[in-house]
């Protein structure tokens, strides 16, 4: 190479490295998140109270069972945004929806089936377009892969869902015990 | 080096004929195994990285030698059919440029294939399993592949006359589908991982290898990165071109490699417009096949990812733009159209802005406080999809209307009808922004979320009929057009920078979506299937992917001096 | 650029065809592309559900 041609190189060089290196730094300002490795969590059922049922519900909905991520407030939600909304009421409009072909009789069993049935029925203005060209829910059985929530977690879940709006909670505590 | 090349050339495929042998050897009862920690190969540095750097940098180099061959095939047609000799020899130097692009792949692939078996025994042995014996079908196509680049390269000059010629093409034909098929079989092996199909939830084999391969993500993925190989290719050897035309005075020498940078870049930009729309598809289908996946991607831990792509295609379409203002000066009829550039300019950085704003803030609590939440009441809506859909159509008509510009540089119209032909023109302009930006901002903020989500198909379409249009009218309304003096070599230094910046950020952009693409499996090897228990089995942050990215990024740079330097030496013989 | 000299008149003539094939053609496309999607629209395209 030339002195010309080795002046030109390390220009390029060093422009291209810089624009590397401005996008490195770029990466580093928004915030560090990093993702959760699943934990394995011992939890002596037996010994739960109801608030500590509710509690366990809370993290479920927040983390492993995902339903945080698409139960978010308009404009971002991609799905109801339960948090926000007090179940009971909820529960009790869908249910005499003539539109609903459900099996559910209240509040916690509307929970449960939306949970392990979601194609059971489609919340007004929330459904999608399926392949067949059908409204169809999007959301996922929860008890199946990726989530695969065990009984006593959905259950937790429902627990957390009645108790956060101060309605009663029906579900049965893994000790059997109803509070 | 020729005949220790080819030895390397036998060696390599029968290393990986005995692997994936002891792959296929692997049998163990039907579900898919569920490592411990312990389980687990230990080499004292994370095992994810390294095989995220040979990964990487596998997939650069088998990017770039999928890419040229298949514009190398278009521009030696290009040149049998206009009879331009210059055609044919630029077409033989691209690929002369990559050739030992096909050795670096192989050799990559090798060590990545070692890397994965020593250090996912049991996913790969699962995945050998599952996948039957398509390795060895791998293997063979690859072989192929080696045969049809030499024949293609080495009788390029014997068989230039008459019937010959379209042997060779043939050549580069098969050159072509070899290169392809082995992309679509690799991708067949990622897509499964990511939305496996054709097994129970256990992992069990349930369907034929087809049911296999053909999951929902296959076919998104088989396009979007079929073209993206085609954009990153031209941008490479454009980088090339750049070099060699700022390290020479001779003009005629000049004239060359800005036609040759020109050229690139061409194919760049061009490739690089359908991208969006083949990344949308791939990520709707993620949407269908699971929420959370999308979610994750888009709206959880990976949305500021996002923002990052934003900037990085932000600097591409800069760049690419600015390197055809740049062009305009090597033909007078340009200044015509000077005035629009700074509208395409306004209309590139808005977008852009647009398009970085995020939805959630990052402040401090005071701050929070102060401003009622997260998210800012003017801004704030700016930062989800509606808004940057909007963007980023707008961009990239605007990039199309400088290409249109461009190409219309040199020319006069002569035919009758010219006046209502931009009539029309313009008018298709005007009316699809307006529908873009009407779209985006009634279905996007005023309706629910399933016409929200439908209207993005709109906007689409709209800035693909604008293309489509434009191409087809100009075509037609400059047949026999007058030329006006037009000079290869007429341009600045500074343009060449531009081909620089976009090689540069489309190899850091496909190193970040690599990130994407395995980090949505979140906790998985296999989605659903197979647990990662390994001791990396968590997304990492940003930060640490902008490290190891730019460091992928960087030896990728020095394999590609390399490679460069044996082409320069070969222009000696 | 043509070579005739077109007048005045011709000239609204022809650009406001333009608009209009053009606004025309892009109405078919929204309807075309939300009925496509089980998404239909009313005349004054909003949203028929």
């Amino acid at each position: 190479m030339t002195s010309d041609s080795r002046w030109i190189f390390a220009k390029v060089l060093g422009f291209s490295l810089g624009l590397i290196f401005l996008f490195t730094l770029i990466t580093w300002l928004p915030p560090q998140m990093e993702g959760e490795a699943p934990q394995e969590q011992i939890i002596e059922l037996e010994a739960l109270t109801l608030d500590e049922f509710v509690t366990l519900g809370e993290s479920l909905f927040n983390g492993r069972g995902a339903c945080a991520l698409c139960h978010q407030p308009p404009p971002a939600g991609r799905a109801p945004d339960l948090r926000n909304l007090n179940m009971a009421t909820v529960a009790a409009e869908r249910l005499v929806d003539t539109n609903y072909q459900g099996q559910a009789t209240d509040t916690t069993s509307y929970l449960r089936e939306s949970m392990l049935e979601p194609g059971r029925y489609v919340a007004p203005g929330w459904g999608m377009v399926g392949s067949d060209g059908n409204f169809t829910s999007p959301m996922p059985t929860v008890d199946k892969p990726p989530m695969s929530l065990t009984p006593v977690e959905v259950d937790a879940i429902i627990a957390y869902m009645l108790a956060k709006d101060g309605n009663p909670v029906t579900v049965l505590l893994p000790g059997g015990e109803v509070q | 080096m020729n005949s220790s090349l080819r030895v390397k050339r036998l060696a390599l495929p029968l290393l990986l004929l005995l692997l994936g042998m002891v792959g296929v050897a692997w049998g163990v009862d039907g579900a898919a195994p569920q490592p411990l920690r312990g389980d687990y190969p230990d080499i004292g540095i994370s095992s994810r990285a390294v095989v995220w750097v040979l990964a990487q940098l596998h997939l650069f180099f088998g990017a770039l030698i999928l890419a040229v061959p298949l514009f190398v095939l278009v521009i030696e047609f290009l040149g049998i059919v206009t009879g331009d000799r210059r055609y044919d020899d630029m077409a033989r130097e691209f690929l002369k440029i990559s050739l030992v692009g096909f050795t670096l792949t192989a050799i990559f692939g090798v060590i990545l294939t070692i890397a994965l078996f020593s250090l996912y025994p049991q996913l790969m042995g699962y995945l050998a399993r599952v996948f039957d014996g398509q390795w060895i079908v791998y293997l063979g196509v690859f072989l192929l592949e080696n045969i049809f680049l030499y024949a293609y390269y080495y009788s390029w000059n014997r068989l230039r006359k008459g019937g010959q010629k379209w042997l060779h093409l043939g050549l580069g034909l098969m050159l072509n589908l070899s290169g392809v098929t082995i992309m679509i079989l690799a991708n067949a092996w990622v897509t499964f991982m990511m939305a496996p199909s054709g097994i129970t939830t256990d992992g069990t084999v349930v369907g034929d290898i087809w049911d296999i391969m053909h999951g929902p993500l296959w076919h998104p993925m088989n396009l979007h990165r079929f073209i993206a190989n085609i954009a990153f290719g031209g941008a490479v050897v454009g980088a090339y071109a750049a070099f060699k035309f700022l390290s020479t005075r001779d003009p005629k020498l000049r004239a060359h490699y800005d036609w040759m940078g020109y050229t690139s870049n061409f194919i760049a930009i061009l490739a690089f417009l359908p991208l969006p729309f083949a990344g949308y598809w791939l990520m709707a289908e993620i949407y269908a096949y699971s929420q959370q996946m999308g979610i994750t991607a888009m709206g959880g831990i990976l949305a500021w990812l996002f923002i990052i792509q934003a900037v990085l295609i932000g600097t591409i379409l800069l760049a690419g733009n600015f390197y055809l203002w740049s062009g305009m000066s090597r033909s007078e009829g340009a200044t015509r159209y000077q005035w629009l550039i700074k509208y395409i300019a306004l209309v590139l950085v808005a977008g852009f802005m647009v398009w970085v704003t995020p939805h959630t803030l990052i402040l401090t609590a005071a701050e929070q406080a102060a401003l009622g939440g997260v998210h800012h009441q003017i801004l704030g809506p700016l930062g989800i999809m509606p808004a940057k859909n909007i963007a980023v159509n707008l961009m990239l008509i605007a990039t199309f209307l400088s290409f249109q510009l461009y190409r219309r540089a040199d020319k006069v119209a002569t035919v009758p009808w010219a006046g209502a032909g931009n009539a029309l023109m313009t008018a298709i302009y005007l009316v699809a922004i307006a529908n873009i930006i009407f779209v985006g901002v009634y279905y996007g903020y005023f309706t629910n979320t399933v016409y929200k989500v439908g209207s993005s198909v709109i906007q689409v379409m709209s800035t693909l009929v604008v293309i489509i249009s434009g191409i087809i009218i100009d075509s037609l309304m400059f047949r026999n057009a007058t030329r006006l003096p037009s000079h290869w070599g007429q341009v600045s230094d500074r343009s060449q920078y531009a081909l620089f910046a976009l090689p540069i950020a489309y190899t850091w952009l496909m190193g970040l979506m690599g990130y994407v693409r395995s980090s949505v499996k979140t906790h998985w090897h296999i989605y659903g299937v197979m647990k990662d228990n390994s001791p990396d089995n968590y997304i990492p942050t940003i930060g640490y992917a902008g490290n190891m990215v730019t460091l992928v990024t960087v030896l990728f740079l020095l394999g590609l001096l390399f490679m460069f330097w044996i082409a320069d030496r070969r222009v000696k013989s | 650029m043509s070579n005739k000299k077109t007048g005045g008149a011709s000239l609204i003539i022809i650009w406001t065809g333009a608009l209009a094939i053009s606004l025309l053609g892009f109405y078919l496309l929204d309807h075309g592309i939300m009925s496509m999607q089980g998404l239909p629209l009313n005349l004054d395209l909003t949203p028929a559900q």
